[in-house]
């Protein structure tokens, strides 16, 4: 896995952050003060979960935001973890392949 | 979303198994000694779930099922990362970006 891919997850572990990504989901865009009135949680809470989402590549800041900085989910943000599922699956095929030779033809 | 691939050994289920469970098995097809295993469930000889540890990485969770076949094992394992519902996640994802 790589440390790009373990951003990914890192980010998405948290259920705060798992509910402002649904919340992008739902509404395409957001804001500090509309998280802030949605989420039981402080400002400068929303403020470092954003940061937090930002860092892995999850958020971008929507161009032409006003004086209140909006939020958006990145294209592509998930690439990385489709990519690790890819690599899981081929990673197996190819243990499962050496515990079958281990086993049909014993030391 | 977690990972499943299978393969169907000429072997009993017994034997199998003791690829699995014993580090003198293992050591001849995982090849992974980096990655720490820490078992959760044993039910012998046909079920085995172990989490996988290694730095800065979130645990995965790898459960093997030994299914009896009429000419051998079918080996049936899963991987996942529990902590994070990337199905949901990724059709979302598609979703919006459609």
């Amino acid at each position: 896995m790589t440390d790009e891919v373990g951003r990914v997850f890192a980010a998405l572990a948290d259920p705060t952050r798992r509910q402002m990504v649904q919340a992008l989901l739902r509404d395409r865009t957001t804001t500090v003060p509309v998280l802030t009135a949605s989420l039981p949680i402080t400002r400068q809470a929303v403020a470092k979960h954003l940061s937090t989402l930002d860092s892995a590549g999850l958020i971008e800041r929507a161009p032409g935001s006003g004086r209140e900085v909006t939020y958006r989910l990145r294209s592509g943000a998930l690439g990385p973890a489709v990519a690790w599922i890819r690599d899981a699956e081929s990673a197996w095929e190819e243990r499962l392949a050496r515990l079958k030779d281990a086993v049909e033809r014993p030391l | 979303m977690p990972v499943t691939r299978e393969v169907d050994v000429e072997a009993t289920r017994e034997e199998v198994w003791e690829a699995l469970v014993t580090e003198e098995g293992r050591d001849r097809w995982l090849e992974e000694p980096e990655r720490e295993i820490r078992v959760e469930l044993v039910d012998e000889p046909q079920r085995l779930v172990w989490w996988w540890e290694a730095d800065d990485q979130p645990p995965t969770r790898v459960e093997f099922l030994l299914v009896a076949m009429p000419r051998g094992t079918r080996v049936v394992v899963t991987e996942s990362i529990p902590s994070f519902p990337i199905a949901m996640l990724a059709s979302s994802f598609a979703r919006v970006l459609a």
